[in-house]
């Protein structure tokens, strides 16, 4: 990748509108070095743009292991792509001058998994939210820090009464969490990357924290790239999906396609064992013996060694990503002869947020 | 599967003299603060018959787990059973002495811990883990020779879906569903009545999850033996159990067969967190729980679920459905008075005061 910073090199846009955020070919991989052993392709060729206008809200679903965690950390710059690169407004985030890092920093914000590991059990929640209010010099006085703090607290449901001058110990998970949010919207971003926000609190409280972040969203225009294992709350509050496998963009698009209508192998896998809420709806009892171990292939598409359908050209070269419908794509040669073209960029079969 | 039936193969060994395999009641758990006794399992009781598949449900601090580690006497300081019985096969387990009850742990109950990462000895081979288990249970004397222990281990390895080849391995080569896998072989190796399984697939993912649960299932109707499942994943729960018991704040809130439960809540409280499920059907039908779980220490007054409750509170939603049921309820009671559970119909045990009236 070349390393000049100009304009000239700003990403075309993809749908009309321009980006905030795009992601051209970009893979990270790790290990390797002198050793030449034990490389892990984390994430494997991703393009994708986040308009500035209607960006919705994008689910990024996948195991463990599938690189969701690392994509995120791509798109917040906390690390550097092995290949590719990424534009922040146009410019390579790689290449960013002191005060374009700093927007950035403000503009894309991480909400992360687990509230009890960021605070720091001696600071009051005080601290933790005037920290980035001088940080970045939000406010030109104490009483304005502080009522911008207290709207904050309010936009997620929060009162000040209940929050402020307390130290983290004394408030709920769900609160915590609530927090956290809060103290992104402080900073007014364009995009928040919440890596599992609700894996550690109780489902009574999800659909209050996913609901304050879905406002930021509908409200305030903000992006919200939303990482998940959980199929189900990824439905009900994005726009659109990425599913994950190992490295590899197995099938994106509109939520509501990828998820009824799964057209990749993997992601039928996934969808038939979300546990339904249903004691009539029971799970296929086929499976109960089958150990998923198998290691993965190096070449080719990951999913072969556990695919009922596969077939020889499957070990021997990655499938593009197929065009299977508007606004759905999936990485998988059964769909080859279906297929109407490839589809480069993955927001391509994004659906447009309203 | 609610009935004791058992087919002929596997009820060999069982002593049926009582449909009930285990029988809680009123047992207290409470953990002995310099605030106060704080009532973190309080007046649970319940039945669970045999190779029943049970469903614990709760949120965090509902006292599930205090609960199911009491019923194993696994519970920690400065948790105490303050009182209340337990029997497993008509055997009083918190009458028996510490060797007796370690003795009946893994042969009559066994348990099977959450994220299973932690709980293997990470320095000795799978085969010597569950060899370990089935040692400590058996006199020396009838301890079977190395060559049948052998073939007992490879045995248990292919009954959870794991090659004969595992039995070498050591933890930390192992996936975690692997992991979990031999958890099940380490829990089933002395065929148990009861297994306790605590949140066994929280760590794994959906197809993991699906594949461990399953064989859960087989491994429990091979050997007739009765599961508590707890968790607080309710789509696990409708999957898997025959029965559910709802926890909140410390009490059995309600308890009934898994699709009575499902398609006729009870408690109000049952009654929210179904509604509150979300789906892949239906975008947008995503709604909480308003307000947060009490405190234990000092919990609200009458029953404790009242400041949350749509009843109570009268919230709209829920005043066409329960317009009957409310108007007779005093709700005077709801605030002074905590409700006990009650059998309002066969096997459909709730607390709550609109139920009360006539008893």
């Amino acid at each position: 990748m070349a390393t000049q910073t100009a304009d000239a090199l700003a990403p075309s846009s993809t749908n009309g509108t321009d980006n905030v955020l795009e992601l051209r070919n970009v893979s990270k991989v790790f290990g390797g070095g002198l050793l030449r052993r034990n490389i892990t392709v984390a994430v494997d060729d991703v393009s994708l743009g986040i308009p500035r206008e209607n960006p919705g809200i994008i689910a990024v679903a996948g195991e463990s292991g599938s690189g969701k965690t690392t994509l995120a950390r791509l798109m917040l710059g906390i690390i550097p792509p092995t290949e590719g690169a990424i534009y922040f407004n146009g410019h390579d985030i790689a290449s960013l001058n002191r005060s374009e890092k700093r927007e950035f920093r403000r503009e894309v914000q991480p909400i992360m998994q687990d509230p009890f590991e960021v605070y720091n059990p001696f600071y009051k929640v005080d601290h933790v939210m005037m920290a980035p209010v001088q940080n970045f010099g939000l406010a030109r006085s104490k009483s304005e820090a502080r009522d911008l703090v207290v709207e904050s607290l309010e936009t997620v449901g929060l009162r000040h009464q209940e929050t402020l001058g307390r130290f983290p110990h004394q408030l709920s998970g769900g609160q915590r969490q609530r927090i956290m949010v809060a103290r992104a919207l402080l900073l007014k971003p364009r995009i928040i990357v919440a890596d599992e926000p609700v894996s550690m609190v109780d489902a009574s409280l999800r659909a209050t924290i996913l609901g304050s972040i879905d406002l930021l969203n509908k409200e305030l225009g903000i992006a919200v790239i939303y990482i998940t294992h959980d199929l189900t709350t990824a439905f009900q509050i994005s726009d659109n999906i990425i599913v994950m496998y190992q490295g590899s963009v197995v099938e994106t698009g509109r939520v509501e396609d990828v998820i009824q209508a799964p057209q990749h192998p993997y992601t039928q896998l996934l969808v038939e064992s979300i546990p339904r809420p249903n004691p009539s709806e029971r799970w296929g009892r086929d499976m109960a013996s089958q150990e998923t171990g198998g290691a993965s292939n190096e070449v080719g598409c990951r999913f072969a060694p556990r695919c009922p359908y596969v077939m020889a050209e499957c070990t021997d070269e990655m499938p593009p990503l197929y065009r299977v419908g508007d606004m759905q794509a999936a990485l998988c040669y059964l769909h080859r002869d279906t297929a109407t073209g490839n589809v480069q960029s993955i927001s391509d079969v994004f659906k447009a947020s309203v | 599967m609610t009935t004791a039936e058992v087919s002929p193969t596997a009820a060999v060994n069982v002593d049926i003299h009582s449909e009930n395999v285990l029988e809680v009641e009123n047992l207290k758990v409470y953990y002995d603060t310099d605030a106060g006794h704080v009532k973190a399992v309080d007046d649970v009781s319940f039945t669970l018959k045999r190779g029943e598949r049970m469903g614990l449900v709760g949120e965090s601090g509902s006292g599930k787990t205090t609960m199911a580690m009491a019923l194993m006497r696994l519970h920690k300081p400065p948790a105490i059973i303050a009182g209340g019985t337990v029997r497993l096969d008509g055997l009083s387990l918190l009458d028996l002495n510490e060797e007796e009850m370690r003795q009946t742990r893994l042969r009559d109950i066994a348990l099977v811990p959450q994220g299973a990462m932690n709980s293997l000895n990470p320095v000795y081979r799978v085969r010597d883990q569950i060899i370990d288990g089935i040692k400590h249970h058996t006199d020396n004397d009838k301890m079977p020779n190395k060559a049948m222990v052998n073939e007992r281990v490879i045995e248990l390895l292919n009954s959870v879906g794991l090659d004969s080849n595992v039995a070498d391995m050591y933890p930390h080569e192992l996936s975690g569903g692997m992991k979990q896998r031999v958890a099940l072989a380490i829990a089933t190796s002395l065929r148990p009545k009861m297994i306790l399984a605590d949140e066994p697939t929280s760590a794994l993912d959906v197809v993991v999850q699906r594949q461990i649960m399953l064989t859960l299932e087989q491994l429990q109707q091979e050997m007739q033996a009765s599961v508590l499942l707890v968790g607080h994943d309710m789509g696990l729960m409708a999957q898997f159990a025959d029965v559910l018991g709802v926890m909140y704040a410390g009490h059995l809130v309600e308890f009934a067969p898994i699709k009575e439960i499902f398609e006729d809540p009870k408690h109000p409280y049952t009654k929210k967190l179904i509604s509150s499920l979300p789906d892949i059907e239906v975008k947008g039908q995503f709604t909480g729980i308003d307000g947060l779980p009490p405190t234990l220490v000092v919990p609200p007054p009458g029953c404790r679920f009242h400041p949350r409750c749509p009843i109570y509170n009268n919230d709209e939603d829920f005043r066409g459905e329960f317009a009957d049921l409310r108007n007779g309820l005093n709700t005077d009671l709801c605030t002074t008075v905590d409700p006990h559970l009650n059998e309002i119909e066969t096997r459909r045990w709730v607390a709550c005061h609109m139920y009360e009236r006539g008893s």
